[in-house]
């Protein structure tokens, strides 16, 4: 199966270009994060994937089908947790499960989508009366009826409080764990980093770049710092010559070690710790995905 | 279930429990029943010999604005409110939603005219003390027809625009050209046009004379608020010849051709706004 395959898919509108020959292909079982700031294509590429708009050119992929030839066969297959959404006010929290059990053809048990995304005492009222992140379960919920295979999930976190965000993320997790492949879009880092397997960040309508979190450090050279509070002075020390660490700086008790490489930092503590001195504090400053997303959104330094 | 028949179900169940429509419902049965209540204690109010039909005359003005009312955000508003998102999430197609929308909206106005249209039987029929089988029938009927040609008219519009305002303006726009300007205005241009004068028959004659040109029989019948007046008598008429072998007492042709204007108006506009949306962006 095909989770999302996208081909130079292009949308322009009149002069202005939305989304740029975008080429990318998620494979199934990822937990794939979509990462770019606000107005760079996220949600057009997801449009397309729901057939709300269509390219301009290319074509995409979405669970095995083409969503422009046959919108009905993508929404039969994947679940959507749409942006700018609304749900209706007078239907009750069952009615919603029931609409789009009824528009799946799916017989599951209502009451158990509901306990599901938290909301068993909630089924029953109207959707008037539910706050911001009840009916972003409601709508999570709306979108696992029929087992989908893949999750479509934009902007999960838009307007919900924090404690919100820690069920939405453990929800995406259970789903993950059962193999559906999940392809959420944010502009918030901290939910790739803390979920996906890879990411693609997309700026301007085009792909910057797609790696696991890890890859995506390597690629762009950042680095971590190592701080470590040691007794003695470090002598016969040769750090400056592991492949991979860019500095080193020692004063008055500190030593101060560059990794270009994350993975090194273990290298470093036992080589310090086997040079006679002991380590008494040990302080990561990692290269943040925060970093990487604006250097790369603003055209940064790397380039 | 099919994904047209699910979505009518939502949109009937919604729109049962959205208070606007019925604060529109009891307006039109108001505005409607004052008329029937003037006539009644007017001094010839003995003399209407069907005044159930004239009890369904009543919404010839009203019951469009009531369509509309119920009917202009159907579709376009689900696109402004994102809802179709949600909807378009799950499977189905734009068709269902065009027309699942429609069939819903529909059954809701056809449920407030048949309420409407109940209380004002029970004025006419206590009033008036007569009431009549076969004007009940087919005034229903020819009411019916006139309330699905505004509902479809209206939904169509609704599917053909992208803004809320767009479809207010068109729609009214097209209920002042058809309605309050008809007579006074469209009519006579057509008049010109196929008789060099503006000169139209007087609306007393619309139905049992045949003396009006054969231009004006069909090309009035174009309005659904004429085409309604026309069917009002011609269907209880038909029903009356068929039931006991009489014979009809106006034509058949430009009447039979008033019916398929309604169900035109019914059709037209809904296929139309689903062709428009069928092709559109909803990002």
């Amino acid at each position: 199966m095909t989770a999302i395959e996208t081909t130079k898919l292009t949308k322009r509108y009149g002069e202005e270009t939305a989304l740029d020959e975008f080429t990318l292909r998620v494979e199934r079982g990822e937990v794939f994060g979509f990462l770019g700031p606000n107005g760079a294509g996220k949600s057009t590429t997801i449009d397309i994937f729901l057939d709300f708009i269509r390219p301009t050119d290319g074509h995409a992929v979405v669970a095995d089908y083409d969503p422009q030839q046959t919108p009905r066969k993508v929404r039969q297959n994947i679940g959507v947790l749409p942006d700018e959404y609304s749900l209706y006010d007078s239907l009750t929290g069952i009615e919603h499960i029931e609409l789009a059990k009824d528009l799946h053809g799916s017989e599951e048990d209502t009451d158990a989508l509901l306990s599901r995304v938290g909301l068993t005492d909630a089924g029953d009222q109207a959707v008037e009366s539910y706050s911001k992140g009840m009916a972003q379960r409601l709508a999570f919920g709306m979108a696992l009826v029929g087992d989908p295979d893949v999750l479509i999930l934009d902007e999960p976190s838009a307007g919900i409080d924090p404690n919100g965000l820690q069920d939405m993320r453990e929800m995406i997790r259970a789903e993950a764990e059962a193999g559906t492949t999940i392809f959420f879009s944010t502009h918030i880092l901290e939910q790739v980093e803390a979920v996906c397997d890879r990411v693609a960040i997309i700026n301007d309508g085009e792909l910057v770049a797609v790696d696991t979190i890890a890859g995506l450090r390597d690629v762009f050279d950042r680095q971590s710092t190592l701080t470590l509070s040691i007794d003695g002075t470090p002598t016969a020390l040769e750090l400056g010559d592991l492949n991979g660490v860019s500095d080193v700086e020692y004063t008055d008790g500190t030593l101060t070690v560059k990794l270009r490489d994350p993975q090194l930092k273990s290298t470093v503590i036992a080589q310090v710790e086997a040079s006679g001195v002991s380590v008494t504090n040990i302080e990561i400053e990692e290269a943040s995905l925060a970093d990487l997303f604006s250097q790369l959104t603003t055209g940064g330094d790397s380039e | 279930m099919s994904s047209l028949t699910t979505i009518a179900r939502k949109d009937f169940k919604d729109s049962l429990r959205t208070r606007s429509i019925w604060v529109i419902a009891g307006a039109m049965t108001i505005l409607c029943l004052s008329h029937i209540l003037a006539f009644l204690s007017s001094p010839i109010a003995d003399q209407h010999t069907q005044p159930f039909i004239l009890a369904v005359a009543q919404f010839t003005l009203w019951l469009p604005l009531a369509a509309i009312g119920i009917g202009f955000k159907s579709i376009v508003g689900e696109r402004t409110s994102g809802s179709i998102r949600i909807l378009l999430g799950q499977p189905g197609t734009r068709r269902s939603v065009v027309y699942g929308t429609y069939l819903g909206r529909l059954l809701i106005l056809a449920t407030t005219v048949l309420l409407a249209l109940a209380v004002m039987a029970v004025v006419v029929a206590f009033g008036f003390g007569i009431i009549g089988f076969i004007n009940v029938l087919g005034g229903t009927i020819a009411l019916l027809l006139f309330a699905f040609a505004w509902i479809g008219l209206t939904v169509g519009v609704s599917s053909f625009v992208a803004s809320e305002t767009r479809a207010i303006g068109l729609v009214m726009g097209i209920y002042a050209v058809v309605e309050p300007l008809w007579r006074n205005l469209i009519l006579r241009l057509f008049a010109v046009v196929f008789t060099g004068t503006t000169q139209t028959p007087s609306q007393a004659t619309v139905f049992y004379s045949l003396e009006e040109p054969t231009w004006y029989l069909y090309v009035n019948r174009l309005s659904p608020a004429e085409a309604f007046n026309a069917a009002r008598y011609y269907i209880p008429d038909l029903i009356e010849s068929i039931w006991y072998g009489t014979t009809i007492s106006g034509p058949h042709a430009p009447n039979v051709f008033g019916v398929l204007v309604l169900i035109g108006w019914a059709t037209i506009p809904v296929f139309l706004g689903y062709r428009r949306f069928e092709g559109a962006d909803l990002g």
